[in-house]
């Protein structure tokens, strides 16, 4: 798994902007020029106009300017020898004072993550560098851990971004949970979604098949296969976990059934387990490889879950009460209107450094 | 519009006894992970929900592996 991200990210990350396509008319006539030069001062008289308004309003102004001021970006640093542990720590220290981790990813490698604006330069020619964090990243792993906590994004989410505030410096995840719990090793699962110019067919299912072989595997390589484990789900990532434990439960694998077994409690946010209302998400996937795999997940015209959410719903009761005591659940619904409307779309420009190929992808995030 | 309603947020299977649910104030859809620090009215209870389970967990796992494992012992017996 991890020399796929990291054979994925040389290609995808190296240098990831905010693409604004801008056209120009080549050679302008006079007319036109006239045209232009009349809606420009129109729209410098609109301008101080606004401002004029704003200075009265006051506090509006702030919140705008924060929210269209630039994000940093979260980096994940692989390939770390336990041995350079703090060379890396003092890399870390300077290269993203605000919040960085340092984890164990195997007995021999730990991993990195930092937020910076742009791509940090690795401290040594070993380390490599990429943003799009799928699989297992630890964030903490202290050596007297006693349970395991996974946090799964949802759908069209980032394993960090998701979690990260409004102005995207602050991950609690990974800068406060640590710390509250020092007996704990905190994981995030990261899985590609992108909803827009998907060719995958991967269905829900999929999804959970290739979670549940990475927990195990992970748990399995860090010799922790009967640690205690929790999870943190939001959205999508609530029926993740659910179809991952109903599989496991079949699964005569002594790893995946020990993820059961292992399993004491789920904390899912938001998660659709009757269907997710987005009737926008439906006719911008119509007739994409993955129209399936948002059918699924969204429900009809008549607000009723698909076939497949309907039958996760009713093999999950089964697996709960199968291991005694039953999964501690607690579910958090939301009480506030989602602008379902405004669909938010991002379009990174990623160039290829190997044949210097230039790529556009448009991501959306609900 | 409410992306994901209370019904459907609490239904995780047809009869699941003991589960909580909780309503978080104030939260759309996407705001239910997302903390703008770590005193965040919203996110304090959920971090002691999350410290809850962690610190219950280890003695409960433990307790089911030692079931199995007993089991498993007479069942061989047999």
């Amino acid at each position: 798994m991890a020399t796929i991200t990291e054979a994925d990210s040389e290609k995808k990350d190296d240098v990831e902007e905010n693409m604004k396509p801008d056209t120009f008319n080549a050679e302008p006539s006079w007319s036109f020029s006239f045209a232009v030069a009349i809606v420009q001062a129109t729209l410098w008289w609109f301008r101080y106009v606004g401002l004029f308004f704003r200075r009265i309003v006051g506090p509006s102004r702030v919140s705008q300017a924060a929210k269209s001021s630039p994000k940093p970006r979260f980096w994940r640093v692989t390939g770390i020898e336990n041995g350079e542990r703090l060379c890396a720590l003092e890399w870390l220290q300077k290269a993203s004072p605000g919040g960085h981790s340092l984890a164990e990813v195997s007995a021999q490698r730990l991993c990195a993550t930092l937020t910076t604006f742009g791509k940090p330069k690795p401290a040594l020619n070993g380390w490599s560098v990429e943003s799009a964090f799928l699989g297992i990243t630890p964030l903490s792993s202290p050596a007297d851990a006693a349970v395991d906590v996974v946090a799964i994004t949802g759908l069209g989410g980032h394993a960090m971004g998701s979690f990260r505030s409004t102005d995207g410096s602050f991950l609690w995840l990974r800068d406060v949970l640590p710390k509250t719990l020092p007996k704990a090793r905190i994981l995030t699962y990261g899985y590609d979604t992108a909803l827009l110019e998907n060719e995958s067919k991967e269905s829900i299912r999929d999804l959970a098949k290739v979670f549940l072989d990475a927990l195990a595997g992970f748990r399995y390589r860090t010799k922790t296969q009967r640690r205690p484990l929790c999870f943190i789900a939001h959205s999508l990532g609530g029926v993740v976990p659910k179809e991952a434990l109903a599989i496991a439960d079949l699964n005569q694998d002594t790893d995946s059934h020990e993820v059961v077994l292992s399993t004491y409690g789920l904390i899912l946010l938001g998660v659709p387990n009757l269907g997710l209302r987005h009737p926008q998400l439906m006719t911008m996937v119509e007739g994409n490889p993955n129209q399936q795999f948002v059918r699924d997940l969204v429900v009809d015209e008549d607000e009723a879950p698909s076939p497949y959410l309907n039958e996760l719903t009713g093999k999950f009761s089964p697996v709960c009460s199968r291991v005694t005591p039953p999964f501690h659940i607690v579910s958090y619904y939301e009480t506030e209107r989602s602008p379902t409307a405004k669909v938010i779309y991002t379009t990174f420009l990623s160039i290829n450094t190997t044949d210097g190929s230039i790529k556009a992808t448009r991501r959306i995030t609900i | 519009m409410m992306m994901v309603t209370e019904q459907s947020a609490e239904r995780i299977g047809h009869i699941i006894r003991d589960a909580e649910h909780l309503p978080m104030s104030h939260t759309n859809h996407r705001g239910l992970v997302r903390f703008d620090h770590a005193d965040d009215p919203r996110y304090i209870p959920l971090q002691d929900r999350i410290q809850r389970q962690v610190e219950k967990a280890p003695e409960v796992v433990k307790r089911r592996f030692y079931h199995i494992q007993g089991q498993q012992l007479s069942q061989s017996r047999k």
